[in-house]
């Protein structure tokens, strides 16, 4: 169910925007099947509409089916029984100076996808109780919905995060007493923006997460900071003398479960145990800080040595240190011959012959229990290999699956083929990754030694999976200009054969693609061009590093 | 004749808008809705409040006293019609008088007088020259960003900003209701002082607004059934 309130003729509130995104939607391929709901507007304004919609044969066909309705002016009460029973609330207004309908929605615990206008933008945090998109783009929009509809699980976990900042920040007893303190005294500091009213940082940082803490190091006398500001609650701890990071698993849900349909019989949670266990499996590894102390129950709980972070370096001294570090990782915890390895070499042999979804999902599932040592046993999608993720990519491309510009597609369909053609699935056992190696997880010891913090995306991989990554995110990720020579060439000076490089091009390439596709479902375009302008340059310059022929 | 002296006596000014149309009138918003809300509020925390509008319908009265603690003034300024906001500055002397007028007449004496809009923060600011009331002013939109957004401009607008800036730096409290709103301020007019701008956004009641638990005779099920008196009358 998606949700639009609001009143439907004023043209500020982006009516006409909503339904070209919904005529989008129903072009789309596998998105289950959605309703929407329009609240709002006189008797007049509803026949208005009705004419509108009767003009535009998709509206028309989901108002005949029942599936697009107008309800008219509704009472608050039944309002908020939309607002609970919807998938998210839409605010695609073209100005908003606040946005009452959003917090309306956020206090039933109702996600909102809404346009980054206005008071908008302060209300919802994006990836977190809801997503923003720029005013007036339709296929921004459509994209962002899509997330919703293909992870009801992404509602939610933002659809609770949502009611709980509605509840911390926009209760009206207590903005109405802050209105009323003002008319006696000016004593009240002002404030810079919803969340100092009352501390996010002491939602952070609460009294059970603080005693826990507490009686997990066995020190009373400890101070604590924190530390990040990334999905789970980090936290410095300077306690007996030493220093320590502490790291709550809250629970999560999948990017790939809100980007690829047919996820089905792979579990769609993340973070929570799934990576405590992930932490837990590397231990031993030598990339891993120090594990101090940890605690399973409840969010679990992880104290690892205090370090340095390793932020001076210059780049490319930074890139050698780094593919050594790596390595080291990929000799860790290798795999041996197990019924697990068998179906996955049996179920890449399968795409090998004849990709197609259906067969991409099965070794889907065999990548998952292969990785399934490492999650407590859970089934979760990783992303294993690249030249399949390439090829899941170019059919979902190839199937509409979601809302994207003709030139990102044309690029990505131009890339796709160039490195797929006449090349053979490269089999082989996977290596142990981390996973996620960006520059902000790279620690260093007191002896110069490299850490690397956070294993909670770890799985085995096919080829330098991690270095494609520490690529994507150095030289690619968020920058307008990346330089597609220029990681070409560390590609080829840290990849020591052609099929490392070849499959090191593949996972960049991969990578950047699912970051690119996946920000504009968050209502983020600029990765969309930042991914378009590195391809362009990309085939000739893998063409001339000799890494595809 | 005595002075109604009122210790916590509060003055809500709109005049772009009167609190008590019913919702889905033509211009009833957030804003709107806060006023009648905020008011309900003082009521309760023992504050006496007076609205005092501009009169929108001939139907309406000029005086109404609405329970012991309430009551709304609607000045007979401009055709007892709805007014886009432009037209209603353009009295804004008649309503700075007639807001004199009233005042005197039915001997108020405010705490503090809380403005909405420029017009009305300028009917304050100009009675604050001369009496000592506290004002507070809420902003709920900026000329400037109009402008910035493109929207067609009326030909009081220049007057409208200047009036502004006078407003926001005369009043004891400025209220915008998010950040991006101060943001503007601070962008578009660096003329004003923001150091007595206050971030205070409107709420929601969480006792109307909370998640509904999915229950077999829920509320779409009973409209769908065309049993809308609740769930006695599904079977």
């Amino acid at each position: 169910m998606i949700l639009f309130a609001g009143r439907p003729t004023d043209s500020r509130k982006g009516l006409p925007l909503f339904l070209e995104a919904v005529t989008i939607l129903t072009t789309l391929s596998g998105l289950s099947a959605f309703a929407i709901w329009i609240v709002g507007g006189s008797p007049g304004e509803i026949r208005h509409i009705s004419h509108l919609i009767n003009r535009l044969s998709p509206l028309r066909e989901l108002h005949r089916q029942g599936r697009l309705q107008l309800w008219g002016r509704v009472e608050n009460v039944a309002l908020a029984e939309l607002y609970s029973r919807a998938s998210v609330t839409v605010v695609p207004s073209h100005r908003e100076e606040f946005g009452i309908v959003a917090v309306e929605a956020m206090m039933c615990g109702c996600p909102v996808v809404a346009a980054k206008t206005g008071g908008l933008e302060d209300i919802v945090i994006e990836g977190q109780t809801g997503a923003l998109f720029e005013p007036d783009d339709a296929l921004g929009l459509a994209a962002t919905i899509t997330a919703y509809l293909r992870n009801p699980q992404q509602h939610d976990i933002h659809g609770k995060a949502a009611r709980a900042r509605a509840m911390r920040c926009f209760s009206k007893s207590e903005t109405l007493a802050l209105v009323a303190q003002l008319y006696e005294t000016n004593h009240r500091r002002p404030d810079q923006s919803f969340d100092q009213v009352t501390s996010n940082r002491n939602q952070i940082l609460s009294h059970e997460r603080l005693s826990r803490i507490k009686a997990l190091v066995g020190e009373d006398e400890i101070s604590v900071s924190p530390a990040t500001n990334g999905r789970h609650p980090v936290f410095c701890l300077k306690a007996g003398g030493k220093q320590f990071i502490a790291k709550f698993f809250t629970p999560r849900f999948s990017l790939q479960a809100s980007l690829f349909p047919d996820t089905a019989s792979l579990s769609v949670e993340r973070g929570g145990l799934i990576s405590y266990y992930r932490e837990l499996y590397n231990r031993e590894n030598p990339l891993a800080p120090p594990i101090r102390f940890l605690e399973e129950a409840g969010e679990p709980l992880i104290v690892t040595d205090w370090m340095e972070s390793l932020a001076e370096v210059s780049d490319e001294n930074l890139d050698d240190a780094i593919r050594g570090a790596l390595s080291q990782c990929q000799s860790h915890l290798p795999l041996a011959d197990c019924a697990e390895l068998a179906e996955y070499d049996d179920t890449l042999k399968r795409v090998a012959e004849s990709p197609d979804l259906s067969r991409i999902h099965q070794f889907d599932l065999a990548s998952a229990k292969l990785n399934a040592r490492m999650t407590g046993a859970r089934l979760i999608q990783c992303r294993t290999h690249p030249q399949i993720e390439l090829l899941r990519l170019q059919i979902l491309f190839s199937e509409n699956t979601w809302p994207l510009p003709t030139e990102f597609r044309t690029r990505v369909d131009q890339i796709i083929g160039l490195l797929l053609a006449n090349q053979e699935i490269v089999s082989g056992t996977p290596k142990l990754a981390h996973g996620d190696p960006k520059p902000e997880h790279l620690l260093v010891d007191s002896a110069g030694k490299i850490f690397i913090a956070d294993f909670e995306h770890s799985r085995y991989t096919i080829g330098p999976c991690d270095l494609a990554l520490w690529f994507s995110f150095t030289g690619v990720r968020g920058s307008l200009g990346a330089n597609a020579s220029r990681v070409c060439e560390r590609i080829c000076k840290l990849c020591d054969s052609p099929e490392e490089r070849y499959l090191g091009a593949c996972w960049v390439v991969s990578e950047v693609i699912f970051f690119a596709v996946h920000r504009f479902t968050c209502g983020d375009r600029r990765e969309l061009q930042v991914t378009q302008n590195f391809l362009r340059d990309l085939p000739m310059v893998l063409v001339r590093n000799e890494i595809i022929r | 004749m005595n002075a109604i002296v009122e210790v916590r006596h509060i003055g809500l000014v709109c005049f772009i808008a009167d609190p008590f149309d019913p919702p889905g009138h033509e211009r009833f918003g957030g804003g709107h809705l806060f006023l009648f809300d905020l008011g309900r509020f003082l009521v309760n925390q023992g504050f006496r409040v007076t609205y005092i509008t501009r009169r929108n319908d001939s139907a309406k009265p000029v005086f109404d006293q609405i329970g012991p603690m309430c009551t709304i003034v609607r000045l007979e300024i401009g055709p007892p019609e709805e007014l886009l906001p432009p037209v209603v500055g353009s009295y804004l002397d008649e309503l700075s008088s007639a807001f004199e007028q009233i005042i005197d007449e039915k001997r108020f004496e405010f705490l503090s007088l809380h403005s909405h809009y420029w017009i009305a923060g300028e009917v304050v600011r100009r009675h604050c020259v001369t009496h000592r009331v506290r004002h507070v002013h809420s902003i709920l939109s900026l000329g400037r960003v109009n402008r910035e957004k493109g929207e067609a401009l009326p030909t009081n607008s220049p007057a409208r900003e200047q009036i502004e800036i006078q407003v926001i730096n005369s009043a004891d409290a400025v209220i915008a209701v998010c950040p991006s709103e101060l943001a503007d301020l601070r962008r578009l007019y660096p003329e004003v002082d923001p150091s007595r701008v206050h971030i205070i956004p409107y709420g929601v009641d969480p006792d109307v607004f909370y998640p509904r638990p999915q229950s077999e005779s829920d509320f779409v099920r009973r409209q769908a059934n065309g049993f809308p008196q609740g769930p006695a009358a599904v079977s």
